[in-house]
Parts: C-alpha cells; sequence; structure tokens
C-alpha cells in the first residue's frame, strides 16, 4: 500500500513537471516569435520611412527642380533636367557620390498627359535586393522647349533587405 | 481513597474532557474539506493563469497591426500634390495659346466659352481630361475618390464636374479644397480621397 502511494506521488511530480516544462517551452517560444515579429515591423517601418525620405528629397533635388528666375515651383520637375541627370547617373562613380541620398531604390518619371504615357528613367541601384516598397508623387513637368508643364507622376520604388 | 472512589473521579474527569474537547471526527473532516478548497483554489488560479496568457497571447496574434506609416504620410499630402499637379498642367486645348487646367476649370464655372482646336467647350475638355488624370493615378493605385465643383455659375458646370469612380466617400476621406476667383465670385474645386 505504501509502495502504491509512493508511486502515485512520483506520478504526479512528474505531472507537474511535464506540465510545468511544457508551459515553459510554450512561453519561451511564443515570446522568440513575438520577438522575431517586433523585429519585422521594426524593419518595415524604417524601409517605408526610407522610402518617403527618398521621394521627398528627390522632389526638391535641386538637380531636377523647376526654377524660373531662381525661384523654385513645387511639385515640379524638369524634364530636361531629369534626361541629364540620368546620364550622369549612369556613370558607376557619380551614382556612388548620390548613394548616400538616394540609397537602394529605382526613380522614374511617368509622364501621363498629354500625349502617351513615357517612363523616364533618373536613378536605378537595387544591390541585389528584391523587396521593394513604391510611394507615388504627383508632379508637373516642365518641359522647357515647349513651355509647357505636363501632368506626371514620380515614381520612387526603396528597396529593402 | 478506595478503589470505586477513584474510579469514579477518573470517569468524571474522562465526561467533561470529551465535554470540553471536540470529536476527532470533526478535526478530521475541517481538515479534509479546507485541504478539497486550497486545491479547489489552486485550481481555479491555475485556470487563471492560462486564461490569461491565452488572452495576452491571442491580442498580439489577432491584432493584425500593420506598420503603414508611408502609407499615412503619402495620403495626407496627395490630394493637395494631386490638385495642385492637376491644376498647373497645360492642356492640349490649343496649341497656338497653352491654356492650362486650372484657366479652363474657371471658364467652364463661368461662361464655357473656350471652344479648343478639336471644337470641344472648356466643361467638356476639363472634364474627360481631369477624370482621366485621376483615373490614370488615383484609380490605378486602387484609390477611390469623388470630385466635384461648388459656387459655379454655370449648372452644366456643377453637373459635368460632379464625378467619382466609385460613388460618394463614406465618413472617412482626405480632401483637399481649392478656391478658384472668378468674374462671379469663387468656385471651389474638391477632392476627396475615401478611405
Amino acid at each position: 500500500m505504501a509502495t502504491m502511494k509512493a508511486q502515485v506521488k512520483m506520478f504526479e511530480t512528474v505531472g507537474i513537471l511535464i506540465v510545468f516544462f511544457f508551459l515553459l517551452v510554450f512561453g519561451v517560444s511564443f515570446y522568440s516569435l513575438m520577438q522575431k515579429s517586433s523585429f519585422e515591423k521594426e524593419t518595415e517601418k524604417n524601409i517605408q520611412l526610407e522610402s518617403v525620405k527618398v521621394a521627398q528629397k528627390i522632389a526638391y533635388l535641386p538637380e531636377t527642380e523647376c526654377a524660373i528666375v531662381g525661384i523654385q515651383i513645387e511639385n515640379c520637375i524638369d524634364a530636361h533636367k531629369i534626361v541629364a541627370f540620368h546620364e550622369l547617373l549612369l556613370d558607376d562613380g557619380t551614382r556612388l557620390k548620390y548613394f548616400p541620398i538616394l540609397g537602394y531604390s529605382n526613380v522614374s518619371v511617368k509622364k501621363i498627359y498629354p500625349g502617351n504615357e513615357e517612363v523616364i528613367p533618373l536613378y536605378e541601384f537595387t544591390g541585389g535586393r528584391t523587396r521593394k516598397i513604391p510611394t507615388f508623387y504627383p508632379i508637373v513637368l516642365y518641359n522647357a522647349t515647349a513651355k509647357s508643364y505636363d501632368f506626371a507622376v514620380l515614381e520612387v520604388d526603396v528597396y529593402g533587405i | 481513597m478506595a478503589s470505586k472512589e477513584k474510579f469514579e473521579i477518573i470517569r468524571n474527569t474522562q465526561t467533561s474532557l470529551r465535554e470540553l474537547c471536540p470529536k476527532p471526527s470533526y478535526f478530521l473532516n475541517f481538515a479534509k474539506s479546507s485541504k478539497a478548497q486550497m486545491e479547489i483554489m489552486g485550481l481555479v488560479i491555475v485556470v487563471i493563469l492560462i486564461a490569461l496568457g491565452v488572452l495576452f497571447a491571442l491580442r498580439f496574434m489577432l491584432s493584425g497591426e500593420q506598420t503603414d506609416i508611408r502609407k499615412e504620410v503619402v495620403e495626407s499630402e496627395l490630394a493637395s500634390n494631386i490638385m495642385n499637379a492637376m491644376l498647373s498642367t497645360t492642356t492640349d486645348c490649343s496649341a497656338k495659346n497653352p491654356i492650362t487646367m486650372a484657366e479652363l476649370f474657371q471658364d467652364c464655372a463661368v461662361t464655357n466659352s473656350i471652344r479648343c482646336d478639336s471644337g470641344e467647350e472648356a466643361c467638356t475638355t476639363v472634364r474627360w481630361t481631369s477624370e482621366f488624370m485621376l483615373n490614370a493615378t488615383l484609380g490605378e493605385w486602387g484609390k477611390d475618390y469623388h470630385f466635384q465643383i461648388e459656387g459655379a455659375a454655370q449648372t452644366e458646370a456643377r453637373a459635368m464636374l460632379n464625378f467619382s469612380n466609385h460613388g460618394a466617400c463614406g465618413r472617412l476621406y482626405e480632401l483637399k479644397t481649392v478656391p478658384m476667383p472668378t468674374k462671379v465670385g469663387t468656385a471651389t474645386l474638391k477632392l476627396y480621397l475615401c478611405k
């Protein structure tokens, strides 16, 4: 009878230990899952902030702005300037100089109206990254030759990890 | 003392002790009942703790909280940027004398007297152009919008410049208002970006 009671006690202790370790493992795995998820959210947030930052830098970059007698026009990009700037950026050395400003991104201007749609590339450097966050900014594209302002969209794809 | 007296004293003492002390079974029952209650309390606490843990886990798993700072920043400026860009755009209405969208809106709101090279009236041109621009941008990006003019003298302008790609917005929207001074008062262009 005494042996039986001891066995029951031991079984009870083992059961309690199993439940305890089960709860411990569950807690630890849940905690690590939460940590991973919060890290991913933080990374996502950083990429998004970077995307907004790059788009705003481009929109106000002196190399692309429309300035008439020294006065900058808001939401305006000069069509001739971006063509010339793109040619400069094809050179690796120049692109490297602009890397701290533009980072891993693809920047282009898509002309929508008038006439047919046309995409003018500006800056391309993905660094082998694939995950991108696109940001669009409606702008006017100033054509100094035709003295016209075309409706366009500045497309900025910032690449994350 | 006689043995009979001694016996009597002992018997009386035992009786009084029995009366004084409760029955041993009472002690046993009390101890057993208390232990059972303690165990029930322990179980209740464990169940409460597990329930709290599960609720905590569910709160994090099912919250579906999405980090979308970009969306907030971009959307807060989108209506404003799109209206500014649209109004500054030079239309292909007249090849000789470039006319901006803002000028077409103003003319449409008051007299609708401008005739484009294609023969179209200002209201017709401005309607299809603005609708084309908004559909090529907002429509393409999956955003619902509603565009309208208020305070226009022309009935035709009020009718033509009131369109959307899905119907009116609900309670949540981003609004950009642009006042357009005209000869007969101020017309107001409104772009609602539905959320």
